[in-house]
């Protein structure tokens, strides 16, 4: 015979070729006996009477003394106790202990992914202090960029950096406004085809410039506006609609959409 | 080659008659296969209960007062006693364990029936002495907390045939009213409540399943499909009801003893 097997000195074993049976990796059959069971039990029903115990026992102190034990004296001693409590747990009633050790190092792996977890939440939980007041500004506007353009929304911020460029270039405000225009004009239509007259050239500060042309229903609703873009740039968009919507050109162009009945609020005045 | 008299077999238990999947080379390493396969299912299990640890970790910090004082609104001796009771209903699941492998196995059921009971007895504290009254007001006439809620109970108010009573102010943090308990101090007790009651609801639900599963362990070895050679599934239910009880380890200082 030349089994692998029969050169240890152990008969060959058809149903278990490879030697699993004796040689192999599992731990099965692990009998945790009634006294070990016992003893862990009577463990943690201790370590449970102690942990409530010196929860109590803090307030007492407290209380009898008058002072303020930091926070953290509560949450260590009752934290502590419950990991001891788990492992106990796990070593002997889950049988760690005796088992297989891939399990204890999937369980390893698990409560480390657990930590990782709770460590880059604390992380950031921790250090708000740090970061509030440097980002707070930022935050709060919700991205026009105030905080880093003079308290002004980053587009009005370049295009008045633009215009005084232009002034010294140019020599006086209506030259540097008219070239303004110009460049408007130019590169206006650009980049998606055909331009619509939507009487708006330029995303300002409340709204995005539409891409005409590109989504029907996008375009209805701005050929709406057509012939009042160009004026309201500084409106808002509420006293816009307040305007228009008596005006039946809208009720043909945008079917689809629901008139609006003009707003008390904003028609009113 | 092994051959197999079917005659004698089929007088057997069936954990004497248990063969493993063809696929295993042996019934060990399906045990062990099917032992590793669970506990990679416990590690998910951790993971869930994580994410709830990991709220009360942000709001606790977050919130500090609002945390103390909906902590101070649980009676630690209900979680103390619900924390003894699981660990011997760990103790008696590991011992059932145990009396399989060495086939006692009257002991075993009996072992397995004190496991369900305590299950059971956990299940009726939290609800009869600390849900119910949380969300409704109504106290359970036993319920050593109706002496001292004496000067606000309303008289002639009951439920369930005069087994629940009812005692003003105390009530309102039910889930379905958006926690409005309206003798809050701290305005984000919400936070807490919606913690307590998701960690340990989601723990309920878990002694629930446990205890479907060993009501089956119970049934299949009253039918001997467990055995010294074939304990399986007694020792993956095991494993689950200890999770149980590791979960509630954490849940009962956390939410009853931090202050």
């Amino acid at each position: 015979m030349n089994s692998p097997n029969t050169a240890s000195g152990e008969a060959f074993n058809e149903l278990d070729p490879h030697g699993a049976e004796g040689h192999g990796q599992h731990a099965s059959h692990i009998i945790v006996g009634p006294l070990t069971l016992r003893t862990i039990l009577a463990l943690l029903l201790v370590l449970t009477v102690a942990t409530v115990g010196l929860a109590q026992a803090e307030m007492a102190i407290q209380n009898a003394f008058h002072i303020l034990l930091p926070w953290w004296v509560n949450v260590a001693v009752a934290m502590s106790i419950a990991v001891v409590k788990a492992f106990l747990v796990m070593a002997f009633f889950m049988q760690l202990k005796y088992d297989n050790p891939i399990n204890t190092v999937l369980m390893a792996l698990t409560f480390s992914a657990l930590a990782t977890f709770l460590f880059f939440t604390g992380l950031d939980l921790f250090s708000r202090g740090a970061i509030d007041p440097i980002k707070q500004g930022q935050i709060v506007q919700g991205g026009t960029g105030i905080a880093s353009s003079g308290n002004k929304p980053l587009v009005v911020a370049a295009r008045e950096r633009l215009l005084s460029r232009l002034e010294t270039e140019l020599g006086s405000p209506e030259a540097a406004a008219a070239e303004f225009a110009r460049i408007k004009a130019d590169i206006a239509g650009h980049g998606h085809g055909e331009s619509h007259d939507t009487g708006m050239q330029f995303s300002d500060e409340n709204r995005s410039r539409p891409a005409a042309g590109r989504t029907d229903a996008l375009s209805e609703t701005v050929e709406a506006h057509e012939g009042h873009g160009g004026h309201d740039a500084g409106h808002s968009d509420e006293h816009d609609e307040s305007e228009h919507t008596g005006a039946p050109r809208r009720e043909n162009l945008t079917p689809a959409a629901p008139a609006r009945s003009p707003t008390p609020s904003t028609g009113g005045h | 080659m092994t051959t197999i008299d079917t005659r004698e077999l089929g007088n057997r238990p069936h954990w004497q008659r248990y063969m493993p999947g063809h696929h295993w080379r042996s019934a060990a390493e399906e045990f062990d296969a099917c032992k590793f396969g669970f506990w990679l299912f416990l590690s998910t299990e951790v993971l869930l209960f994580g994410g709830i640890f990991c709220a009360y970790f942000i709001f606790r910090t977050l919130y500090p007062a609002a945390y103390h004082e909906g902590s101070s609104a649980l009676d630690w001796r209900w979680g103390g006693l619900n924390t003894i009771v699981l660990l011997v209903s760990s103790y008696t699941m590991a011992a059932s364990i145990y009396c399989v492998q060495t086939a006692q196995f009257s002991r075993a059921k009996v072992n397995l029936i004190i496991t369900l009971i305590c299950g059971l007895a956990f299940l009726f504290i939290k609800l009869t002495f600390e849900y119910t009254p949380k969300w409704s007001g109504y106290f359970f006439v036993l319920d050593p907390a109706l002496s001292h809620h004496a000067g606000t109970i309303v008289q002639g108010k009951t439920a369930l045939w005069g087994m629940f009573q009812f005692v003003e102010g105390y009530g309102g943090k039910r889930p379905g009213s958006l926690f409005d308990y309206p003798f809050a101090e701290a305005a984000q007790m919400p936070m807490w409540w919606s913690v307590y009651y998701c960690g340990t609801a989601i723990h309920a639900l878990h002694v629930v399943i446990g205890m479907v599963l060993i009501a089956r362990v119970l049934w299949r070895t009253h039918r001997g499909y467990y055995g010294p050679t074939h304990y399986t599934m007694v020792e993956v239910t095991g494993l689950y009801w200890h999770l149980v009880d590791l979960i509630w380890i954490f849940l009962f200082p956390l939410l009853y003893l931090i202050h």
